[in-house]
């Protein structure tokens, strides 16, 4: 008897964990007007990132004080048999220009997930190396163009931002426990501002101090103070969500 | 891959029928050079779980290719070797992935050998050292419920006694032919008319594997001597050995790439995975009575070296250069142990005891390239460490049929440590940890006795956890999380059971037991940061039947059942066996001939993120017959070729850089050996 049931146990074959396809779409539907620490109040006419991979992330088992983290989540390639923190266990390979206004609703493809819960999505920068020349985000990370007001002065503005290679954003909040019949689309959104943290995406940008007075539009572009500030704001997760649509 | 050549097994097959009737005609061994029994019934076993392996059993043992194999005679261990022969084996036991020691303390001759801070895995264990025809006997304690468990003994401790009894000393000399290409000589001398402490082995090795990547060598010395015996100065002993191995790391193939048929089975990415250890180790061990009391001391020093380049992710880290690394690590150690017990009174005796090691140590873990070249550093650090205890407790036998066995244990550890990358960074921890120990046991009748007990378990962490794990501020935004501080593990368990002993008959024992962890920490090697899990627990069940129809003739039943969850979600633990059973058969014939058979089922193991490891089966045997001075052995693992995985793993890859890259976790699996034979001749001097 205990022989015939070592046997029927010993049958068992392995499993590959589950796997599903969604798609992914830009959602510019958190992209709304917003104000800056100066009171600023931007509003975009053209939000468009060039972006790499995106990965989705499960915390597992990680102690509730890690859900701080914005964590740093390593891809599960550690020595087999080490434990290797909190997983990427979902990918939507490939180059992609989000744009958030003109590309509203456009699908980016279909990410593959294992089942599971999910808490963050990491999205890599790049360079638009592949645009045309006459386009303002070819060899460039990211463009917004839109207006600034405050005070009853409108400064319409243009901004170009270089991200280092490498780059990212680490742990995007995407809270949704992912199953076999799960099968809605992953709206990626961008956000100007975090009303958590209050953080907004143009904080510290004094839009008056960059104006010419000319009447030509607000530049920001690499080697400008004002890039880095946008830059490193742009790598923060806060502004970025992934949600069901 | 390539198999064994089948007219080589066809051959050994045929020997072996061979070997039964001639060696039954055998009348002329020398009794004293016989085993006159299997039996091994520990007197006064502490726990119910208690299992001790005697010399017989080892012996006749099939799968007996290194000390490590030993490991696999205690009930409920699981090792999985992810290299060749000479690297440290994956360990489990009691739902605890130790990985390569990191929840079983291990020592032999009375030494921990769990190596603190190793660069490869918290905790390695290497036992390569240890000849396996001197080991005279192996003892586990599962559980951590003993005064003198100590670092690393979550799921329990496993001693290796060495010397050799007196019915196999004298000298002899052994050649050992294995379907792998493997040959083995082994030299042992023990002396008639010395203690069974003493003895001089030496062994070569080489092997080159039942498939590519799995090539072995090895060349070890081991010695024992007892160098003073009086009743005044008590007993002496020094033990020494030297070691040294190369053996290949064939990695793990993807179970889709296996499927496709873009690699084989057992097949290999990559073949310039490998790595050389070495060891020189040395031990002292003083005994001597004070008066009623009793003392043992103990000096021991070690020299270890281990280098080992493997790559289990392909190109997925490094597009152009690969994802090979190059992990180095180099100690010194040495270390002082105290245990003293006396009786204060006729029912009650003090036990007390320390020990301290301190170790140096260098290591490195770099990414290499195609031609084993720096392409970069990923630590590179040195260490001074230092691990203490004191420990003292009380045993309490009011009645014969009683005795209650209670104390505790401070544990201390302090690094000093240094990156060498960045010369700023240096760090410096002290760590300290109480661990309460009690365990009773009541005689309920001539035959059966309940057994309770109750102990802290603690894993210290690694050296470079100290370095990499700053606090957490708890009211500051994080941008990224930075990994809790280093601090000991401590896991709290219990056991209850019940051991049945009739005679030298039967032994039956039963084991609940459950251990929980409030807050594990790992240190994950690739992030960098000290990782804290959530609360897991496990609870199991232990079961051994050992039953002896003749002196001479062992048949085992060993079950263990774990459940290992994590409490809050009630995920299962990954990696952890929740099911093996392992059905046993050891013959040692006082007319010369010898054989050993176990039957091992292994259940299926949940693997991270819903994957599952495939269930397995596999059925060794040994047989052995002496005549006269002549002993001839034939051992064959995996009788009925089972296609086993050995290894399997849920983690992520990309060997095929003309396919995406992708860095969702997927099947890995290392091959488990097909059908192998080893035939041997052993000439008794």
């Amino acid at each position: 008897m205990s022989f015939a049931t070592c046997l029927v146990l010993a049958c068992a074959p392995s499993q590959e964990a589950v796997r599903v396809e969604l798609p992914v779409v830009v959602d510019g539907s958190g992209l709304v007007d917003a104000t800056t620490d100066l009171g600023w109040t931007i509003h975009l006419d053209t939000a468009r990132i060039a972006t790499g991979d995106l990965e989705f992330t499960i915390q597992g088992e990680m102690h509730a004080l890690a859900r701080l983290w914005d964590l740093l989540v390593p891809s599960a390639v550690a020595h087999p048999g080490h434990y290797a923190g909190g997983d990427v266990t979902g990918a939507l390979p490939g180059n992609f220009v989000l744009d958030w206004i003109a590309g509203d609703g456009d699908e980016l493809g279909r990410a593959e997930l294992l089942t599971g819960n999910y808490h963050g999505c990491n999205i890599a920068f790049r360079r638009a190396d592949e645009l045309q020349a006459d386009d303002p985000l070819a060899g460039h990370t990211a463009h917004f163009a839109g207006t600034a007001s405050k005070d009853g002065q409108d400064l319409p503005f243009a901004a170009i931002l270089d991200l280092d290679v490498g780059a990212a954003v680490i742990g995007a909040p995407f809270d949704l426990d992912i199953d076999e019949g799960s099968s809605d689309a992953l709206g990626l959104q961008l956000r100007l501002r975090d009303d958590t943290s209050g953080a907004a995406l143009f904080d510290g940008v004094d839009f008056a101090a960059l104006d010419a007075g000319d009447g030509t539009p607000v530049s920001i572009g690499p080697g400008d103070p004002a890039h880095n500030l946008v830059r490193r704001a742009l790598q923060s997760h806060v502004f970025y969500t992934v949600a069901p649509l | 891959m390539r198999r064994p050549s089948e007219p080589l097994l066809r051959a050994f097959a045929l020997l072996a029928v061979l070997a039964a009737p001639a060696g039954a005609a055998a009348h002329d061994v020398p009794k004293d050079r016989r085993y006159a029994t299997v039996v091994v019934s520990d007197r006064s076993p502490r726990t119910a779980s208690q299992r001790t392996v005697g010399p017989a059993e080892i012996a006749a043992s099939p799968r007996r290719r290194s000390a490590d194999d030993l490991l696999r005679l205690v009930p409920g261990v699981l090792l999985i070797q992810h290299g060749a022969e000479g690297k440290g084996q994956q360990m489990f036991m009691r739902g605890f992935d130790a990985a390569h020691g990191a929840d079983i303390e291990v020592k032999v001759a009375g030494v921990a050998v769990n190596e603190l801070s190793n660069i490869h895995g918290q905790g390695y264990v290497d036992l390569g050292f240890v000849i396996p025809e001197v080991v005279r006997r192996v003892t586990a304690n599962k559980g951590p419920f003993l005064l003198d468990q100590g670092n690393f003994a979550n799921a329990g401790t496993i001693r290796f006694d060495l010397g050799v009894e007196p019915d196999a000393r004298g000298s002899r000399i052994g050649y050992e032919f294995g379907s792998t290409l493997r040959h083995r000589g082994v030299f042992v001398h023990a002396p008639k008319n010395m203690a069974k402490e003493t003895f001089f082995a030496v062994e070569a090795m080489t092997d080159k594997g039942f498939a590519a990547a799995r090539a072995a060598q090895r060349a070890t010395f081991l010695g024992q001597i007892r160098l003073l015996d009086s009743k005044t100065h008590g007993a002496l002993d020094l033990t020494a050995g030297v070691y040294a191995a190369k053996f290949d790391a064939p990695g793990a193939v993807r179970a889709d790439d296996v499927a496709a048929g873009r690699v084989d089975f057992a097949g290999v990415y990559r073949d310039d995975g490998g790595g050389r250890s070495n060891r020189l180790f040395t031990a002292l061990r003083h005994q001597l009575d004070l008066g009623a009391g009793k003392l043992e001391q103990r000096l021991h020093g070690q020299l270890r070296a281990l280098d080992l380049v493997e790559d289990f992710t392909g190109y997925l880290l490094d597009p152009l250069a690969g994802d090979r690394r190059n992990q180095r690590h180099r100690f010194a150690s040495l270390g002082y142990q105290l245990d003293y017990r006396r009786p204060l009174h006729r029912t009650l005796e003090l036990l007390a005891g320390g020990a301290w090691q301190g170790d140096v140590l260098r290591q490195h873990d770099v990414r290499v390239d195609v031609r084993h070249e720096v392409v970069s550093r990923n630590w590179d650090l040195g260490a001074g460490q230092h691990q203490a205890h004191a420990r003292a407790g009380l045993r309490w036998r009011p009645v014969d049929r009683f005795v209650l066995e209670a104390g505790a244990r401070l544990d201390l550890v302090a690094y000093n440590v240094r990156d060498r990358i960045d010369l700023d960074r240096r760090a410096r921890k002290v760590l300290a940890l109480p661990s309460p120990r009690i365990n009773a046991s009541v005689r309920l009748a001539p035959f059966a006795t309940l057994f309770l007990a109750y102990g802290r378990g603690l894993r210290a962490p690694e050296a470079r956890a100290v370095l990499g794990g700053a606090a957490v501020p708890e009211d500051t935004a994080l941008d990224r999380y930075r990994g809790g501080p280093a601090r000991i593990v401590a896991s709290d368990s219990v056991e209850v059971g019940t051991r049945f002993q009739h005679r030298e008959l039967v032994s039956a024992g039963l084991s609940l037991f459950g251990t929980w962890i409030d807050r594990e920490l790992v240190f994950d090697h690739v992030s960098a940061v000290n990782i804290e899990l959530n609360r897991t627990r496990r609870l199991g069940v232990d079961f051994d039947l050992a039953v002896w129809p003749r002196r001479w003739l062992q048949l085992r039943q060993d079950v263990s059942l774990v459940q290992a969850r994590f409490v809050d979600s009630g995920a299962p633990v990954p990696l952890a066996p929740p099911f093996m059973s392992a059905t046993g058969l050891t013959l040692v014939h006082p007319s010369g001939f010898r054989a050993g058979a176990r039957f091992l089922v292994v259940g299926s193991r949940a693997l991270p993120h819903g994957a599952r490891t495939s269930a397995y089966a596999l059925l060794d045997l040994s047989l052995g017959y002496r005549v006269g001075p002549l002993q001839l052995d034939l051992q064959i693992d995996n009788v009925t070729n089972a296609h086993w995985k050995e290894g399997e793993y849920h983690f992520a890859s990309w060997w095929d850089r003309s396919e995406p890259r992708s860095t969702i976790p997927t099947l890995h699996f290392l091959a488990g050996p097909p059908l192998t034979a080893r035939i041997g001749a052993t000439l008794w001097l």
